[in-house]
């Protein structure tokens, strides 16, 4: 790509993290200049092979955001001589393409190559916990306009954060304060055999869980009590793709559409690690039925207190009757 | 085996019998390799039909062929058979020699017993075949052609040695054939056909009402085809029946416009006593002796008689057919009961049944091009080189048909047929009819669908659907999507038996797979470990079974009439590749076990 192919559309640049003492949270400002590169063609996939992002055909790839709200070598900051802390951007934001295909998806995706996605989460994973300043780092997939994809060729992202994000912070404080062992492991226990259960696998469950926060929301859990993807077995990783690929072909045919979510994916922090994480999968899927969706308004975003308009057993019913591909 | 009453050796010698004189040479190639020329000795022109070159003994239990797409290929006891064939009329369907099972039981091109394997290298000239009588298996070919006094005519070469394993033993003779002969090199296509949903009553109307469908669900069909039930008739492949008011040309477009390959279905070699073609074109036919033009076989309830494609007019004729076809947008051919052109009799030219055969395949394959033809109903080895995919199979079924094993459809031997002639794979892609994704209007289980449609997809030969596509339910295309996934791979099959065997698959989308089909009646179970060393696996590499996903514990247990699916669950090695964005940007490229380089 050469410079002439770039539109200079902006000249503000800012990016640092801020706290706010307020809610105890960093918030990370991103208005770097947007350079929007330009297409060979105006309705070509700039995910696809050869377009933009990848010069070749390529099987799997991660690469870095070319607009990361954080990266390894931030701008300097300037100090704030006040009540306000600042801190640099330090971080990485990467894509990561599931397939070379175009119209796949993972729900159709075969289960190998969702096996490989996982290995590709893994050495992400590995490669950067390398970095003693990252502190989190968390992959994720948007899928569907409703959750803001721009693309529809598959793929997801993973942030690598330089803090614990406010809500894995939660996590870690309620596994503190939990009295149990680990109330992922007491979570599985309960439900083992129950409506709740979407899919069993080996080594991994799938459920819509009684304290769901969203619709049809789903989450996978590995039995044994692990943290990360690099503790588990090849048969693990591959009963994890198996669990992936049921979940969302079984959203699709839910209302016979291209549904929409949020997947993220929750591992321990590092540096340090925390044995006492369970590692787990979330499913967000904004939408309550076939047309409506349920927005993050005001008492979501303003108190985190969230209202299911669906009963939990009843999604878990639903979706255990859907029909799936393996 | 002896030929001519003298055991095998290596060298050269002659023969005579009669008036004619054998040229026998036998060379050391993997065992005995055995070329013959025959010469008319006497100075008149004779006309010869069955020869008899050899014979050999054989244990009770044989693996027999038949010579076209629709016969079976599997383990026959003789002496059984023979009682069941006895007061069948053999029909030119069965065999281009019927009266040879008069007496006995024939094997065309190969035949193997418990230790000995004979097969011809091709059929380019005669057809060669292995005769079993009273415990004996005669070695013939037949020519059906005058040679002129002292003409000679070389016979297809033959290929004899002892084997341990059969699968072995014919994956060689797969490739000792396709040295021999110029093999067209094609990929399995992804299609619908209008055949096992509509039949003949397919018209304009639902044919158009399938293709808007086919979009909708999302398939992605590579191929949509029309079969039977378009023409006016049999013979008259250009013009339509009334159920197709606007033409061939109108439905070819419309597919294109669909961006898939339009497909159309013929009996080229065919011509029924009821079209205008027969009317005014009686120099077009075989015929006896008399000059009486020779029913090949009858079906649609009408008689139909064989083109004979050595007539410089009738290969006219066929070309015309597949140029216009050819300028109407059609791209992939499949065409059927092409044992027609085989059939012995009276032609324009002094040429062998095969060689007409031949002729008239040339033919269509030189004027189609770079199109793709399916041959089927068609003689297997004097098609090699001119079709791409052949049907290597009986017509499938809704039904299991599970008794009678003699090309009928039936679902349950058109994939046997599959799996035992899985090795012709090397000489084309294999056609093992079509699956049926459909859940309702069906006589099959659902194990027996997952049979149905998840062995060809592990076969990895054309895998064409046939259904209404709107009777479909979310859980009949789920199924037929999950079968997907297990294209891709190259697979060979181990036999058991004439109803058990075991694909090992590797590469397939899915990975590396284990599958164990069971055709018989009763349970069947096995171990994985007997396969293992076939994927190259380590012994504590997990598997798991498809669609359960439970872990496989080494013992499988496979019910009647079905598939157990066995997925690889080991450790997969990705290749990564560190590479930098034109602004300095990391990029890693991961690749999977296909790719070979460092190990992430
Ligand atoms: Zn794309
Ligand atoms: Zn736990």
């Amino acid at each position: 790509m050469t410079e002439e192919t770039y539109i200079i559309i902006g000249v503000k640049n800012m990016m640092e993290l801020r706290y706010n003492p307020i809610t105890d949270e960093w918030i990370i400002i991103s208005s770097e200049t947007q350079k929007r590169p330009v297409l060979p063609q105006k309705e070509a996939c700039p995910l696809c092979p050869g377009i933009l992002e990848m010069k070749h055909d390529y099987d799997l790839t991660a690469f870095d955001n070319r607009y990361p709200a954080l990266r390894m070598d931030p701008p300097e900051i300037y100090k704030a001589d006040s009540i306000f802390k600042n801190a640099p951007s330090y971080g990485k934001c990467e894509v990561i393409m599931f397939t070379s295909d175009h119209n796949s998806s993972l729900s159709r995706m075969p289960i190998g190559q969702i096996e490989k996605l996982i290995y590709v989460w893994e050495d992400r994973t590995r490669d950067l916990m390398k970095h003693d300043e990252i502190k989190y780092i968390f992959p994720f997939e948007n899928r569907g306009k409703e959750v803001g994809a721009s693309q529809i060729h598959p793929h997801g992202q993973l942030y690598a954060f330089p803090f614990i994000p406010k809500r894995i912070q939660s996590m870690i404080d309620a596994i503190d304060k939990y009295t149990g062992e680990c109330a992922i492991c007491d979570v599985i226990k309960a439900e083992a055999g129950t409506e709740s259960i979407v899919y069993e696998g080996e080594y991994f469950v799938a459920l819509v869980p009684y304290f769901a926060r969203f619709p049809y929301e789903v989450h996978i859990y590995p039995k044994r009590h692990i943290s990360f993807f690099m503790d588990m077995t090849p048969p693990e990783k591959f009963d994890l793709a198996a669990a992936l690929k049921v979940v969302t072909s079984k959203y699709d045919s839910l209302f016979h559409q291209e549904f929409p979510y949020m997947m993220e994916i929750f591992q321990s922090p590092v540096n340090p690690t925390m044995e006492r994480f369970h590692f787990h999968i979330e499913f967000n899927p904004p939408k309550r039925d076939k047309v409506n969706v349920k927005w993050m308004a005001s008492v979501e975003t303003g108190t985190w207190t969230f209202i299911n308009p669906l009963t939990p057993s009843d999604a878990a019913k639903s979706l255990k009757s859907a029909s799936y591909t393996i | 085996m002896k030929l001519f009453g003298r055991p095998l050796d290596y060298g050269k010698r002659k023969e005579k019998i009669g008036f004619l004189e054998f040229n026998l040479s036998i060379t050391q190639k993997d065992g005995y390799e055995i070329e013959v020329e025959i010469e008319n000795t006497e100075n008149e022109p004779k006309f010869i039909k069955d020869l008899k070159i050899g014979e050999f003994e054989v244990s009770e239990k044989l693996f027999m062929n038949n010579y076209q797409s629709w016969g079976p290929c599997t383990f026959v006891k003789p002496q059984e058979m023979i009682k069941v064939m006895n007061g069948l009329s053999v029909n030119f369907a069965a065999s281009p020699i019927p009266w040879e099972f008069k007496d006995g039981i024939v094997s065309d091109y190969f035949i193997a017993d418990d230790k000995t394997f004979a097969g011809f290298l091709s059929s380019e000239t005669t057809h060669p075949y292995f005769k079993w009588h009273d415990g004996i298996v005669d070695v013939k070919v037949y020519i059906g052609k005058s040679l002129k006094p002292h003409e000679k005519i070389k016979i297809e070469p033959l290929w004899v040695n002892d084997f341990s394993v059969l699968e072995d033993a014919l994956e060689l003779y797969a490739n000792k054939v396709g040295e021999l002969n110029m093999i067209k090199r094609s990929e399995p296509l992804f299609g619908w056909e209008s055949w096992y949903s509509y039949y003949l009553n397919i018209s304009q109307d639902s044919f158009l009402k399938e293709l808007e469908k086919s979009s909708e669900i999302g398939m992605k069909y590579e191929l949509f085809q029309i079969d039977d039930g378009y023409e006016k008739d049999v013979g008259d492949w250009l013009r339509t029946n009334e159920k197709f008011p606007e033409g061939l040309d109108f439905l070819s477009k419309k597919i294109k416009k669909s961006n898939m390959i339009p497909g159309i279905w013929t009996a080229p070699f065919s011509i029924s006593e009821t079209s205008s073609i027969f009317k005014y074109h009686k120099d077009f036919l075989v015929k006896d002796e008399n000059g009486s033009p020779i029913v090949a076989y009858e079906n649609w309830n009408k008689k139909i008689y064989a083109v004979d494609t050595s007539n410089p007019d009738a290969l006219f004729w066929l070309g015309e057919i597949f140029s216009s076809l050819k300028s109407y947008g059609y791209e992939f051919f499949k065409i059927d009961f092409l044992f027609a052109g085989m059939i012995p009799g009276n032609r324009f030219l002094n040429v062998t049944p095969v060689e007409a055969y031949r002729m008239g395949m040339k033919k269509i394959a030189d004027t189609v091009g770079n199109s793709h033809i399916l041959g089927c109903g068609a003689p297997l080895i004097p098609s090699i080189g001119y079709v791409n995919s052949m049907r290597i199979g009986s017509d499938t079924s809704s039904n299991w048909n599970g008794t009678i094993d003699i090309g009928m459809p039936s679902a349950k031997y058109s994939i046997r047929n599959a799996l035992s002639r899985n090795f012709m794979n090397k000489w084309w892609v294999n056609d093992p009819d079509c699956v049926m994704a459909r859940s309702q209007d069906t006589g099959l289980t659902s194990k027996e669908r997952m049979v149905n449609l998840y062995v060809p997809a592990l076969l990895n030969g054309q895998f064409l659907e046939s259904d209404f596509l709107d009777k479909l339910s979310d859980d009949d295309l789920h199924l037929m999507v999950g079968a997907f996934n297990f294209r891709k791979g190259r697979s060979n099959v181990r036999f058991l038996d004439g109803e058990r065997y075991v694909i090992i698959t590797k590469n397939s989308i899915n990975g590396d797979i284990i599958s164990f089909v069971n055709l018989s009646d009763s349970d069947w179970k096995d171990k994985v470990e007997n396969y293992k060393n076939l994927l190259d696996k380590k012994v504590n590499e997990f598997f798991v079974l498809y669609p359960s996903m439970k872990n496989v514990k080494n013992e499988v247990k496979i019910d009647p009439h079905s598939v157990a699916i066995v997925m690889h669950r080991g450790k997969r090695n990705l290749r990564r590749d560190d590479e930098k964005e034109d602004d300095g940007r990391d990029i890693h490229y991961y690749w999977g076990e296909e790719y070979d380089g460092t190990k992430v």
